[in-house]
């Protein structure tokens, strides 16, 4: 798709631009998000700018078309000028300009996910370019499949709240639940962040988190900062004594317990009678799964004969029990 | 049924002089038609294909089975149905169809080797003369939504008048039983209706007649002397579900004489794994995933068991105060489930199917 009609940069001849001029609030060209500065910062302050930055003119001023990271250094080290490869308006179209900034930082560094989705979303809406074509030319540059399915998701990061990017792009979230993060609207986004930040949710237990909560919202005709706000979920926000973990199990039980009504309530009354049967910790007595089945199952585990006789004995005991007799009518 | 006309027609070369498929051809004079073994369909990107494949049609003939036992689910109580699959892939668009993950091909394959599926109808009744098979179509299609085209459920209603053990179900969500009508079914023939409320259909059983076609049609069917079968398949439970349901159960008897319903099913909604994400994706609207599903021991989804029962009790009840003698069936429930809604469970599926054999001789006697 590429550049032979894109002005080649090794061609231009570079002079220093006073950083006043340049317009680093213009960020269509832009594809770096949350720039670690640090060691940029260090290199141009020992040695300078190796490789010039490229503007394109616009009016008075120039727009950035590759190295904001630079000029962000720049800025960071009082610089007063920048060298820079200048382009007018009419040597350099949008598109080309685009694609120039995508090739230039293709040579240089990586593209965390976020960066990635503002290529695709670059190449789409301000190239032209099809679906197909970004699929098979820009995806695999980017290190991804060419499926249709990672196309469609980093294309929809960009509508994310800049705080889950922020967590997308330090490896919290995955590309897949942070597409479907940003299906939820701005506010929804906002609200399941305030949720969700005291937490700490691995992967599928996110991804089933978000399930039930969007099941629940959508059942309940609820918006995401409706469900977030009830009772359950400000107590446990107040709940300031409890480690994260306690907190994010609360927090799943919670969500079960609504999302699931009746089965939460039958799991409940199940563990409530059970303890009447007064077991030692050794055995276990289980509902079938999702008490879906007429059977109970029991399990112990034994290291002597007498242990072996005195659970048998146990269990035979509560044989004729009340308690066991519930239980069996629960399935 | 114009709605469903096809886009495009597939015939195989060996069908292609067919009298069958030159009889839906003309029908379809202004449809484009492509000759070809197997039907190569480049779907667009970003479409959807399920949807895409229920406006192309492949006339072909199979040279397998098309009459096979109704695929029941492991330990559930089964009823022995047969089901002839003479039409794959269906042309309503129901979001909790299971279709959409369970055919691969992107169309709709109308088999046109009948006759074939008479001799393999008549080898099964042969098997065991005494017996009484029930067969019915609709398994893998609408038994009527294609049938102003290809005539088949009139057809083979006419062919199975003549099988002494052999009794046919059309199963539909369609109304258009202008060709049933020109049939003579002299009582021997069951059409049985899917239902669900009107709210439920609109939402969620795209392309399918309203609840009132539905039991209209029926009502039409019963006067010209088929028997009549409901499918309260699959039960949706949802805020006021039991208004909505006992209102359908009062519609339903209502506009039909009672002992010529033959029998109602009850079976609440369930899915297996694979079809979630492809419910989300194709009906995001939909509301029928949030209900109460959990994974049982087959893997399938179903709603808590207390649920279903204490569904299907009052569902059996509002029915039992219409006609206290209504044969009523779980369809896909295990034997606990049974014991729990009528108080017995069919020791085992073939003490299922002598009751249902019951039911039928004694409609046949009327």
């Amino acid at each position: 798709m590429i550049p032979e009609t894109i002005p080649k940069k090794e061609n231009k001849k570079t002079q220093s631009v006073p950083l006043t001029l340049i317009d680093y609030r213009d960020e269509v060209f832009r594809m770096s998000f949350c720039p670690d500065l640090g060691a940029l910062k260090t290199s141009m302050g020992k040695i300078g700018l190796i490789n010039p930055i490229i503007l394109r003119g616009r009016g008075e001023r120039f727009q950035i078309v590759s190295g904001y990271r630079r000029v962000l250094a720049a800025q960071s080290l009082e610089w007063e000028g920048i060298k820079a490869a200048l382009y007018t308006s009419d040597e350099l179209s949008h598109s080309d300009g685009f694609r120039l900034s995508f090739y230039e930082n293709l040579g240089t560094r990586g593209f965390n996910l976020i960066e990635a989705s503002m290529v695709v979303t670059g190449f789409f809406e301000q190239c032209g370019q099809d679906e197909k074509q970004i699929r098979e030319e820009v995806l695999p540059l980017l290190g991804f499949n060419s499926g249709r399915k990672i196309f469609h998701a980093l294309q929809s990061l960009s509508h994310l709240s800049h705080e889950w990017k922020e967590l997308v792009i330090k490896n919290e979230i995955s590309l897949l639940n942070a597409a479907k993060i940003s299906s939820f609207s701005s506010c929804d986004q906002i609200s399941l962040g305030t949720a969700l930040s005291e937490l700490k949710l691995g992967e599928n237990k996110l991804r089933e988190s978000l399930e039930m909560t969007e099941e629940i919202c959508k059942r309940d005709e609820l918006s995401f900062s409706e469900f977030f706000s009830s009772q359950h979920f400000k107590f446990l926000g107040q709940q300031g004594d409890l480690k994260i973990t306690e907190k994010t199990e609360q927090f799943r039980k919670i969500l079960k317990a609504i999302r699931y009504p009746e089965f939460s309530r039958k799991q409940q009354e199940f563990h409530d009678i059970r303890k009447k049967l007064l077991f030692p910790p050794s055995v276990g007595l289980e509902p079938p799964e999702s008490f879906e089945g007429d059977k109970l199952k029991v399990t112990f585990g034994f290291r002597s004969p007498e242990e072996f006789r005195s659970i048998v004995e146990k269990l035979e005991s509560v044989a004729g029990s009340e308690a066991l007799k519930n239980l069996l009518r629960m399935l | 049924m114009s709605q469903f006309k096809p886009q495009k027609i597939f015939i195989h070369p060996a069908v292609l002089n067919d009298p069958i498929t030159q009889g839906i051809v003309e029908k379809l004079p202004e449809i484009p038609i492509e000759v070809q073994s197997t039907p190569r369909i480049k779907t667009e990107e970003g479409t959807d294909s399920v949807e895409a494949g229920k406006r192309i049609w492949f006339l072909t003939s199979s040279p397998g089975q098309l009459v096979k036992e109704c695929p029941a689910t492991p330990r559930q109580l089964c009823c022995r149905y047969r089901v002839i699959n003479v039409i794959t892939n269906c042309p309503i668009d129901c979001s909790y169809c299971i279709l959409q993950g369970y055919i691969n091909n992107p169309f709709i394959t109308i088999h046109v080797n009948l006759d074939d599926i008479k001799s393999q109808v008549k080898e099964l009744l042969q098997t065991d003369p005494l017996h009484i098979f029930r067969i019915g179509s609709g398994e893998l299609s609408d038994s009527l939504a294609l049938e102003e085209y290809t005539g088949f459920s009139s057809d083979l209603a006419n062919f199975f008048l003549s099988q002494k053990n052999g009794f046919f179900e059309i199963k539909t969500k369609s109304h258009h039983i202008e060709k049933l009508l020109k049939l003579d079914p002299q009582g021997k023939i069951g059409i049985s209706w899917s239902v669900n409320p009107e709210d439920i259909i609109q939402q969620e059983e795209k392309g399918a007649s309203t609840l009132a076609l539905r039991l209209r049609a029926a009502a039409r069917c019963m006067e010209r002397g088929y028997l009549i079968g409901f499918h309260f398949d699959p039960m949706i439970l949802y805020p006021g579900w039991e208004e909505k349901y006992h209102a359908v159960v009062g519609t339903i008897y209502a506009s039909l004489k009672p002992d010529r319903i033959m029998w109602i099913s009850l079976g609440g909604f369930r899915y297996p794994r694979f079809l979630k994400p492809i419910i989300r994706e194709r009906f995001p609207q939909s509301k029928i995933l949030c209900g109460e599903l959990l994974p049982g021991p087959d893997g399938k989804y179903r709603y808590l068991k207390a649920l279903r029962i204490e569904m299907y009790r009052k569902i059996v009840d509002w029915i039992k105060a219409y006609n206290p003698e209504q044969f009523i069936y779980l369809c896909m429930e295990s034997s606990d489930v049974w014991e729990k809604v009528f108080g017995f469970p069919p020791a085992n599926r073939n003490e299922l199917d002598r009751l249902f054999a019951e039911r039928i001789r004694e409609l046949w006697k009327h």
